[in-house]
């Protein structure tokens, strides 16, 4: 029997079982939403648990629960981290709604009950999710909290470069991680350079990575799935936060349009280094020819709007917007001798989503959502001379890229019984590529001389998927995730169609430990052309085409999973993961290179990443935190790259390293403490040079003997420091946080760099050899120690 | 007290983020670099240096105290030499022949390398046609491709003037008749493989200046080359590397090397050559 037979028959079969199940016994469901009593917001990833028939289940990303038992009387135990866990006895005699609301639990230290979804009874592998307590809590830099750099102090989530929010999971490239924001991918999610992720804190709720065993509910990137869901809004009252730091401030405002029926949610943030610099540079300006204007700044507003119509429906409206802007414009000489310079650089994402939930039955709900998302990317520079309004002479260079995108999907959550939770879902996408266009212009003498555009053309694609996936228990000790998912590609009259078999096993040693297995195959249909010569924003998004094919990756792991004592517990997995079709650059592509197609400028290759993480994570009490390492190689292979060698990845680290403490003193009180090891980067650095034959077969030139990826540079290490002091008001709370970056000033590499070798004109005096023309390597750092201080505020 | 721990801290703070680092003596370590490119039916003439740490600002200084043997398939020597940097071989090199070169020195790793010479191009013909106006000279060169291997070719153009000069002329454009052609113009050379055209026939289509003659005698001479793979893409990756000079933001380029151990190239061609007079 064929796979794609095999999976047929499975879920033809499995859906009749499990409905067959449902009609013939005695059976009723329970269903609604898990609430948060104070705000009436659901809680994502609660629990519902029957203690009596040790069965249970987890709400859904939506806060919806559904679980079917025996008619009778049964004691339900409701759950959520750190909230008081809800004990409901029910007369079960037929299928009830019941929504339940938690409240805040009053001392958390002393309590042991967890509320989580516990790893050991899931077939999740991978996956962790991240509660915005602690990111709270965590020294950052510039004292700016950001999820994303949270995310890298976890085991097989590597950073890219120093301060940067690039990700490079389980050896992936930053492309093959698929953001979402409100079910929305994010194309770049980087403001100021990488430096920030365009992630406001205050405006998220949960985020969930998934660097493995994916469920077939995902697709569309083969490394990893960062699920990001913004905060609903407060049902009951009006609560707003902010702050001020020292690069920018931000506001959050949440509340009811509509008591328990409508809210909303809207926040902004904007650095200000524009601003504060302007007078500065005006006052430079005065009494001078040279005049300069410059600037960079970004903002971001994130706005969400929910809407209980009735029981059954709900609809949401979320958006982010923003805009990344760096300019210069410098302009010297006089009336109709001007010389004038200027450049800029523009990058920004705008997405839209609107969803409705509705419950068919209490057996049966439905998530629909359309989406909208553009990233554009914008830079250039010009040069002219003479008037300003009528220049005798101007050039000017310009490029862009945008990815535009309008989809919607369908995903349907189906609870037949308590031993199986079955996803399905469609959905397309509809993309419009602009990547790379690049116009050049050049006027002289009022004529315009030269206009000329090149890489414009757009590619339009289609991409469809469906999927099926049935979390299950095959006995008391076994469970599974079995799915599968199918991905169509239309591009260029080109169908690419692409099965995605994903299974997950969980065998449970006892009610405190398991193992775990699984095996997934994932494929992306986008690839980011990066140029690894310097580090501005100048990736393309670039889809596939009929000449180069999509990425797939297959993955399979083996992870442990065991809870000890004192919120203690312990996660083990090793995996290997192959990655098919990824591009590069060609040796000596540019991105300047005119008049070629960037299908022209690039290599196809593979790659391979296989290693071992352990994550020893603290949950509860006054003291949390985790220790992560990571043992990893990751290689990439291209036919013409490296004479066809196999090298090391860029990001290729053997060893990783992390230690995260918070620990709360008081109500008043807390630290957070962040030390990171990291094997350095692989870079290309020629360390040898030779003569080499020219045209004629005659030595010639002396060249550098290039070896891909041949140099470790040191490796990274760096400690943070934080403290943050709660003082509560009439209104609310304030929170002053102070924080050292790099507290013992490690000296990180950001770059290295061979420079002509300085002399001292005083030892060449005292008669000290120096050879001229000699280099010396060395190593640039962007960081030293940084302090911070932000105030915020919350009410 | 206070105010040293002050200058302290802003000396740290505002401490210079730049610093030398030390490479590894094993990185600094030099490799013997084999520079050898031969004709069909000429003497190898093979050079041999060192590489230098990129650090240092010294030529690349020669090896002499080295012993090269180049043999055949057979293992029979085909020639030898020591304490020299210079070799040219005292036998003549056959298409078809295969030669295996080693090279010793003390202070070096022993390097290896192989080399193949092509079979000569078979072609079918070459035309020209004059564009007087624009003072153009087309070449169309008809190659019939050898089905059983993979071929690898290089076309020249070069021009003999009047005052006996031989000037080697830039390509100009080029285009392909029938089928196409996946190839790079690099410097006054168009290479390209018969990846597209395996055993067909196929027309390649050159353009370059042209001079009205003088004297009545000018000519041009027409070179197709075979390469070696090993030739193809070295001569491809130099080329790649003189470009990648020019233009900004580029990716570093590692010019191809076929020396086991060492750094370089060994490799063979074999050359038709066709004289084109124009009066």
């Amino acid at each position: 029997m064929s796979f794609n037979k095999f999976i047929f028959v499975y879920f033809v079969c499995g859906f009749l079982a499990v409905n067959g199940g449902a009609v013939f016994a005695q059976n009723s469901t329970i269903s609604g939403y898990v609430k948060d009593a104070e705000t009436g917001e659901v809680l994502i990833g609660s629990r519902v648990y029957s203690d009596s028939l040790k069965i249970g289940c987890n709400d859904n990303q939506f806060g919806f629960y559904s679980l079917t038992l025996p008619n009778g009387t049964h004691t339900l135990v409701y759950s959520f981290v750190g909230k008081e866990p809800e004990r409901r006895r029910i007369e079960l005699k037929e299928s009830i709604e019941l929504d339940i609301r938690l409240k805040s639990r009053e001392n958390l230290a002393t309590i042991e009950v967890s509320g989580e979804k516990k790893s050991q009874e899931s077939t999740e592998m991978g996956t962790i999710d991240l509660s915005m307590s602690k990111v709270e809590a965590l020294p950052v830099l510039f004292g700016e909290r950001d999820i994303l750099k949270v995310a890298q102090l976890l085991p097989g989530i590597q950073s890219g470069s120093e301060g940067s929010n690039g990700i490079y999971v389980r050896g992936g490239g930053p492309d093959q991680n698929l953001i979402l924001l409100d079910g929305v991918p994010i194309y770049n999610v980087n403001h100021l350079f990488g430096f920030f992720s365009v992630f406001n804190e205050d405006a998220v709720s949960k985020v969930k990575v998934v660097k493995g065993g994916f469920p077939a509910e995902y697709g569309g990137r083969i490394s990893s799935v960062v699920d990001i869901n913004m905060i609903d809004g407060d049902m009951k009252k009006l609560h707003g936060e902010g702050s001020i730091g020292l690069i920018s401030s931000k506001l959050m405002l949440n509340g009811p349009i509509i008591k328990d029926k409508t809210s909303f949610m809207i926040s902004g943030r904007r650095t200000y280094w524009d601003l504060i610099s302007r007078p500065i540079i005006n006052q430079m300006n005065k009494g001078s020819n040279f005049k300069t204007k410059g600037g960079y700044f970004f903002h971001d507003v994130n706005a969400k709007i929910n809407h209980i119509i009735n029981s059954k429906n709900r609809i949401y409206l979320s958006t982010y917007l923003g805009d990344d802007r760096f300019f210069l414009d410098e302009q010297s000489g006089l009336s109709n001798d001007i010389s004038r310079n200027g450049g800029g650089l523009n990058w920004g994402n705008k997405i839209v989503a609107l969803r409705w939930n509705h419950k068919f039955g209490p057996k049966l709900f439905l998530n629909t959502t359309v989406t909208h998302s553009r990233y554009d990317f914008e830079t250039g520079f010009f040069s002219q001379q003479g008037n300003l309004d009528n220049p005798s002479s101007k050039y000017s260079f310009d490029y862009s890229s945008r990815v535009l995108d309008w989809g919607g999907n369908m995903n349907f959550y189906y609870y037949p019984n308590p031993n199986h939770q079955i996803q399905f879902g469609v959905g397309e996408t509809y993309h419009t590529f602009s990547p790379g266009a690049s116009r050049f212009q050049f006027i002289e003498d009022y004529n315009l001389d030269i206009d000329l555009v090149y890489g414009a053309l757009k590619t339009y694609t289609h991409e469809f998927f469906a999927y099926i996936q049935d979390d299950f228990k095959i006995n008391r000790r076994l469970s599974a995730n079995l799915g599968v998912h199918l991905s169509n590609f239309y591009v260029q009259e080109k169908l690419y169609n692409i099965l995605q078999p994903r299974a997950a096993f969980n065998f449970s040693i006892n009610e405190k430990s398991s193992f775990k297995a699984s095996y997934s195959r994932m494929a992306q249909f986008l690839h980011l052309l990066t140029n690894t010569s310097f580090g501005l924003p100048t990736d393309l998004w670039v889809p596939v085409t009929s000449s180069v094919p999509p990425q797939i990756g297959d993955q399979v792991s083996l992870g442990y999973v065991h809870e000890l004592s004192k919120g203690f517990n312990l996660n083990i997995e090793g995996y290997y993961k192959t990655m098919q079709n990824m591009i590069v650059y060609k040796d000596g592509a540019s991105i300047l290179d005119f008049g070629k197609n960037w299908e022209n400028l690039i290599e196809i290759g593979n790659g391979n990443s296989y290693g071992a993480e352990i994550l020893f994570e603290k949950k509860r009490g006054k003291t949390t935190g985790w220790v992560g390492y990571t043992l990893s190689w990751t290689n990439r292979q291209f036919e013409n790259v490296n004479f066809g060698e196999k090298f090391p990845a860029r990001y290729d680290r053997r060893h990783d390293i992390s230690f995260v403490m918070t620990h709360k003193f008081n109500d008043r009180l807390d630290i957070g403490i962040v030390w990171v090891y990291g094997t350095g980067n692989a870079i290309t650095l020629p360390l040898q040079q030779y003569e080499t034959l020219g045209d004629d077969n005659f030595p010639s030139e002396t060249v550098p003997h290039v070896v891909r990826n041949n140099y470790r540079v040191p490796a990274y290490h760096r400690l943070d420091l934080g403290i943050n002091l709660h003082k509560e008001k009439k209104w609310g709370e304030v929170v002053w946080s102070f924080g050292v970056y790099n507290a013992y000033n490690r000296q990180n590499p950001y770059y290295l760099t061979l420079e002509d070798e300085d002399f001292d004109i005083e030892d060449l005096l005292e008669g000290e050899s120096f050879s001229f023309g000699k280099k010396t390597l060395k190593q640039v750092s962007l960081f030293p120690i940084i302090p911070s201080i932000s105030y915020s505020f919350k009410f | 007290m206070k105010r040293e721990t002050i200058y302290f801290i802003l000396l740290i703070a505002f401490s210079s983020c730049v610093k030398d680092l030390a490479l590894n003596s094993e990185d600094l370590n030099s490799k013997i670099v084999v520079n050898s490119i031969f004709e069909n039916g000429e003497k190898i003439e093979l050079h041999l240096s060192e590489s230098v740490s990129v650090i240092e600002n010294v030529s690349t200084p020669v090896i002499s105290n080295s012993k090269i043997t180049i043999s055949n398939e057979s293992g029979d020597l085909l020639g030898e030499s020591s304490s020299t940097s210079f070799y040219l071989s005292n036998f003549n090199t056959e298409a078809g022949q295969e030669y295996f070169l080693n090279v010793s020195a003390d202070g070096f790793e022993s390097v290896e390398a192989f080399a193949e010479i092509p079979p000569l191009a078979s072609l079918e013909g070459i035309d020209t046609s004059i564009f007087q106006t624009q003072q153009k000279i087309q070449f169309d060169v008809s190659i019939d491709d050898n089905p059983l291997e993979d071929n690898y070719y290089s076309i020249k153009i070069k021009f003999l003037s009047t005052d006996n000069l031989i000037s080697t002329n830039s390509i100009i454009s080029f285009g392909q008749k029938e089928v196409v052609v996946n190839g790079e113009k690099s410097g006054t050379q168009f290479f390209f493989s018969d990846e597209t055209f395996n055993g067909e026939v196929f027309t390649f289509s050159g353009l370059v200046d042209y001079f009205e003659p003088f004297l009545g005698w000018e000519y041009y001479i027409v070179e197709v080359n075979s390469l070696s793979r090993d030739l193809y893409n070295y001569r491809l990756s130099y080329y790649n590397y003189i470009r990648a000079q020019e233009l900004p933001f580029t990716e570093p380029v590692q010019i191809y090397s076929n020396i086991n151990n060492g750094i370089g190239i060994f490799a063979g061609y074999n050359v038709f050559r066709d004289t084109i007079w124009v009066n």
